[in-house]
């Protein structure tokens, strides 16, 4: 087991461990270690992504959506990453979470943090290079068609992402 | 051993949740707080209605709300060391057990404590009342495995780390397990009690008052070997339904139809956490469960019998919101083993399965052998029905007899047959262990009616839905197999469907894509389901604080279908507003009720009910849990809000009644009085002492049972079997006895089958790749009649989630049953899978919702109703494209390039 010393961002606080076990999963370094339990354990094989968090190489970097439950936590030294409870800012729901209340677009809700956070890096991504209007649900299906949800049919999760999309200046070409 | 006919309605009534008086009572635990939402402002839309759910915040904020989110750090008062226990189960069923041997894990990978059977043996540790006989939580050494993965011993570690990097090596450790002499393989044995239902029409077209029925549904099982005339005249029938078959110049259709094991695949793996505080006493359990009631109870039974040494007399249960259900965690046996495990240690267990865990020891779906024959008439008409259904069970009963009872009442479709015999049971095998799914036995009945009347419609070259309709159900009329009441609307959706370009156009697009590469084919299947058990019971109490806000509270449990956020909308009807909070999982409180349960006639004893604690299941938040908060709320404004109003009015207002107010912008209005807000009456109603809490229980079988009860001089008849009043100022709750109940007999109860029915059904179209075989999901049209909505956006959700599901059914999902399935530790979602949205034509699907059929037309539960006619409908579809019937689940692309091939 090689230790090492970790120094990551996580919601914009920073997190300092030494002499950390250098394979512990991401998933259960948020969980056990830092008590934030909004990012989920499911099939713990990479394959559901209800684990799906957002991570940066480097402030204003890409936001890359990365499983957290086979990611070790050595990959993620000196990285910025945001998870489901980090998207809220100064009180107001960032606009995906509103329209995931609005839409009804969770039930169990267990995989929503998932679906947030791959949304979420589509949205970085669309900021930095816009898309085409006709294009937006193929990229939606990109983003988030791997992940697994046994309770919605998916339905009202692609609608909510579609119109935060729509509704955001900047994201579509035409 | 034959059960008398007592034991059998016992059992079979109450869907194996029926409770006893325990020595035991439950606690209302401070730790419920943790689990308890309090929902934000935001929520609440105009009374009456939800801008999103209750829930919501709490969810899209990734707050702590499942059990696998608690740590004993986060419960006040929970020991702070953790031991994590890991439940290792047995990987065989064809040899003797021996005993356990960790010798080949690493050191520093061993357990630091084993507990086995004879810990239990020892300790005198009984046997759960509903498990009873089967008992066995380890396996004792010596005897042969009663199923695959049935658990020999819990292993203790007090890291959790450790515990990590030992799990892979012990979900599938052969080795660990050590085996003795091989030993006969279990034969297949029924489950008791079976199904049988055989229903006669004497002289054609005579009604069906006066049919000739013979029905475990009104006089107990025939086809077992019960004595007596019953059983004869019983048998005579199925000779001579056998005979007609045969001889009367029917077309006669014969098939075997089969669907496979699969799970529920829940998200959250099942955890939770125990911790056994022995100054105090009590077992404190926090865990999701869709059955808490059932939980906290066999966990107290085990702990019951007088020469146990481990001393509980309390249990104390925190319920958290349920990572998905749909019915994997109605009387889950997890529960049994964090409350064995606590017994052993004096710090907070957590049992935390993973995904390959919980595939080999979670509750799955039974599999279905189906030996299907029809005949029908030469003008088309359905004359009789053979339905003999086999489900295999797995190794323990759990509700396997139930899900089988109710794949026997669906035996006979949403069809009129003359003549029916009705025959289902399911076998205790040594398959992992099968219960309570979404849909609960009516989905493999449907998969089987629906492809053979599209079968029979091919045959006879006539179109499938004109058949349907020509052999429909009428409103309101008996089903064939018992039950009253069809549902409305099978045929005004039958009437739609048959109209929409989908099916109106089918044979054109069919041909269009004959020389494609991809096949096209569209298919369509109704459904009828029955939603709720045929005898519920529903605790709730509604109470208004000073301030006016209002607070639901339940023994319901919301796993994702929205119970609690229509439950917060519920009381609008009567209170104007909108719930602030539902506490969901709610246990303890209810005792103020003193109810006792009992299947014995204990009519004059005013606390007796037939079903006190029903699990969450079958559909019954808007059937059920509603109707409990909605005549909850009703009592509350006339004993309490409207004699408060009344006051604040003056003596002019002394004489108004219910009918001379209503509630409008928030006030409640009375001609010539000024408007008043909840909040004022809440505040009168506290100072002056009116009731300001209303807690009751409301009993369900065919009708609502109802009782007079007289508060503060005003009697008043009121759908509910018991009611207590909390007023201003009060501590407690005083019991209102009921006066002129109308209850239900055993024998009512029964012979008059409580069971009330949805109805839905589907277009599918798919398109199948030549080369490959692979079926997909391209288009549909979802139909469903739900009567009164509620929440429509939870009803639409609900609809899409069964399609969904309804798509792995058919196409996606199967366990193998025995040694080659999930025992062998190496199912996950990378072999196993689920539905994603590409599959599921999430934008080409269009939900048709019919309105309701009256004014006051019930709310239908629709979660099971919802996915029945999926998985025909696509199997149909297929069926269309392919020209050929697939007659067994799910339709695989090795099946179908077998058949082109």
């Amino acid at each position: 087991m090689a230790t090492i010393d970790l120094d990551l961002t996580i919601n914009d606080e920073k997190y300092r461990r030494g002499d950390i076990d250098g394979d512990l999963k991401l998933v259960d370094f948020l969980r056990q270690e830092v008590g934030l339990t909004g990012t989920k354990f499911c099939c713990g094989i990479a394959v559901c992504r209800v684990c799906t968090v957002a991570v940066q190489r480097v402030p204003g970097g890409h936001q890359e959506a990365m499983r957290a439950c086979t990611t070790p936590v050595s990959d993620l030294n000196g990285k910025i990453v945001t998870t489901v409870e980090g998207l809220a800012k100064d009180g107001e729901l960032h606009p995906l979470q509103t329209a995931f209340l609005e839409n009804f677009s969770f039930q169990c809700g267990y995989s929503a943090p998932g679906f947030l956070m791959a949304s979420y890096c589509l949205l970085d991504r669309l900021k930095r290079s816009p898309i085409p209007t006709a294009d937006v649900d193929d990229a939606i299906q990109d983003a988030v068609g791997q992940h697994v949800c046994r309770c919605t049919g998916y339905v009202r999760y692609h609608r909510a992402i579609r119109q935060v999309i729509l509704s955001t200046p900047g994201l579509v070409t035409a | 051993m034959a059960q008398s006919r007592r034991d059998f309605l016992k059992t079979a009534a109450a869907s194996g949740v029926a409770i006893v008086v325990s020595r035991i009572s439950f606690l209302d635990s401070p730790q419920a707080q943790a689990a308890t939402m309090d929902p934000p402002g935001g929520w609440m839309g105009s009374p009456g209605h939800a801008r999103y759910r209750i829930d919501g915040l709490a969810k899209v904020t990734g707050q702590k709300i499942y059990a696998r989110d608690f740590q004993a750090r986060d419960l006040n008062g929970w020991p702070v060391p953790e031991e994590h226990v890991f439940v290792l189960c047995s990987t065989f069923a064809d040899r003797i057990f021996t005993g356990i041997d960790l010798d080949f894990l690493p050191p520093d990978l061993r357990p630091k404590r084993v507990v086995t059977a004879a810990d239990l043996q020892r300790d005198g540790v009984g046997i759960a009342n509903t498990d009873f006989p089967e008992g066995r939580y380890l396996l004792p050494t010596g005897m042969r495995p009663d199923y695959l993965g049935q658990p020999v011993a819990l292993l203790f570690y007090d890291d959790y780390y450790t515990l990590q990097r030992a799990r892979p090596r012990l979900l599938y450790a052969p080795q660990a397990v050590e085996t003795g002499e091989a030993a006969p393989l279990l034969v297949p044995i029924p489950f008791e009690p079976e199904t049988s239902i055989i229903h006669v029409v004497k002289d054609g077209n005579a009604p069906f008052a006066e049919r000739e029925k013979f029905a475990q549904t009104i006089g107990g099982p025939v086809r077992p070997t019960e004595p007596g005339k019953r059983n004869a005249d019983a048998m005579k029938y199925v000779d001579m339904i056998g005979d007609k078959l045969e001889s009367s110049g029917w077309e006669v259709h014969e098939q075997t139809y089969e669907t496979q094991i699969t799970d529920p695949m829940f998200m959250e793996p099942e955890s939770g956490l125990a911790w056994l505080d022995r100054d105090d006493k009590t077992l404190h359990l926090l865990i999701g469960s869709q059955s808490p009631e059932y939980d906290a109870r066999a966990a107290s039974e085990i702990y019951a019998p007088k020469d146990c040494k481990i001393d509980v007399e309390k249990v104390s249960f925190t319920a958290c919101y349920p990572g998905g259900g749909f019915g994997g965690r109605d009387t889950s046996i997890f529960g049994v083993y964090l409350a064995l495990a606590a017994a052993y240690s004096n710090s907070t267990i957590r049992i935390a399965y993973d995904r390959y865990q919980q595939f080999m020891t979670g509750i799955k779906r039974h599999s279905s052998h189906i030996e299907l024959t029809m005949g029908i008439d030469k003008a088309g008409r359905f004359q009789a029905v053979r339905n003999h259904t086999i489900l295999n069970g797995g190794g323990r009963i759990n509700v396997s007899a139930y899900v089988a009872q109710v794949a026997g009442i669906m035996g006979a479709g949403c069809y009129d047959f003359p003549l029916a015999d009705i025959w289902s049971r399911a076998e205790h095998t040594r398959a992992m262990v099968s219960g309570s799914v979404r849909a609960f036995g009516s989905e493999n009945s449907s998969f089987a009616i629906e492809s053979m009347i599209d079968e029979i419609a091919e045959a006879r070259k006539t179109d499938a839905i004109e058949l349907r309709r020509k052999n429909l159900l009428q409103p309101g009329w008996s089903i064939v197999t018992g039950a009253p009441k069809a549902p409305p609307a099978l045929h005004e959706i039958c009437r739609k469907a048959h109209a929409h370009p989908m099916w109106r156009d089918r044979a054109k697009k069919h041909a269009a894509h004959a020389k494609d590469r991809i096949a096209y084919g569209v298919g369509f299947a109704l459904s009828m389901k029955n939603y709720g058990t045929g005898a519920d019971g529903v605790f709730q109490a509604v109470e208004v604080d000073e301030k006016g806000r209002l607070t639901v509270t339940t023994h319901g449990v919301d796993m994702g279908t929205g119970t609690a956020t229509t439950l917060a909308i519920t009381p609008a009807r009567s209170l104007g507003a909108n719930a602030h909070e539902v506490k969901t999982g709610e246990i303890a409180i209810f005792e103020n009720l003193e109810m006792i349960e009992s299947f014995d006639d204990l009519k004059e004893n005013p606390r007796w009910t037939p079903i006190a604690f029903m699990s969450h299941k079958a559909a019954t938040t808007s059937g059920r849990w509603v109707h409990g908060v909605d005549a909850t709320s009703q009592v509350l404004f006339e004993v309490g809000l409207l004699p408060a109003a009344r006051s604040l009015w003056g003596s002019r207002a002394s004489k108004l009644a219910p009918k001379d107010v209503h509630w409008k912008d928030g006030k409640l209005q009375a001609r010539g009085f000024k408007p008043l807000s909840l909040a004022e009456i809440a505040a009168k109603a506290h100072a002056d002492g009116h009731v300001v809490s209303a807690m009751t229980h409301a009993f369900f079988s065919a009708e609502w049972a109802t009782a007079d009860y007289t508060v503060d001089g005003l009697t008043k008849r009121w759908p509910i079997d018991a009611l207590a009043v909390r007023r201003g100022g009060a501590a407690n709750y005083e019991i209102v006895d009921r006066k002129n109940a109308k209850l239900f007999t055993v024998e009512s109860m029964w012979e008059g089958n409580g069971q009330t029915f949805g109805a839905a059904a589907c277009i599918v179209g798919v398109e199948i790749d030549r080369h490959s075989g692979e079926a997909k999901v391209v288009e549909g049209v979802h139909f469903l009649a739900p009567g009164r909505i509620l929440v429509r956006e939870l009803v639409e959700g609900q609809m899409e989630g069964c399609f969904s599901q309804g798509v792995g059914y058919a196409l996606l999902e199967e366990l193998p049953p025995y040694e080659k399935g999930a025992i062998d530790g190496k199912w996950n979602l990378n072999r196993y899978h689920v539905p994603l949205s590409a599959d599921c034509a999430i934008h080409s699907v269009e939900k048709v919702i019919l309105p309701p059929e009256s004014p006051d037309a019930p709310a239908r539960g629709v979660a099971e109703v919802a996915f029945c006619p999926v998985a025909p409908a696509i199997a149909n579809a297929v069926a269309h494209a392919t020209g050929h019937r697939f007659r067994s689940i799910p339709i695989t692309p090795e099946k179908i390039r077998a058949v082109w091939a």
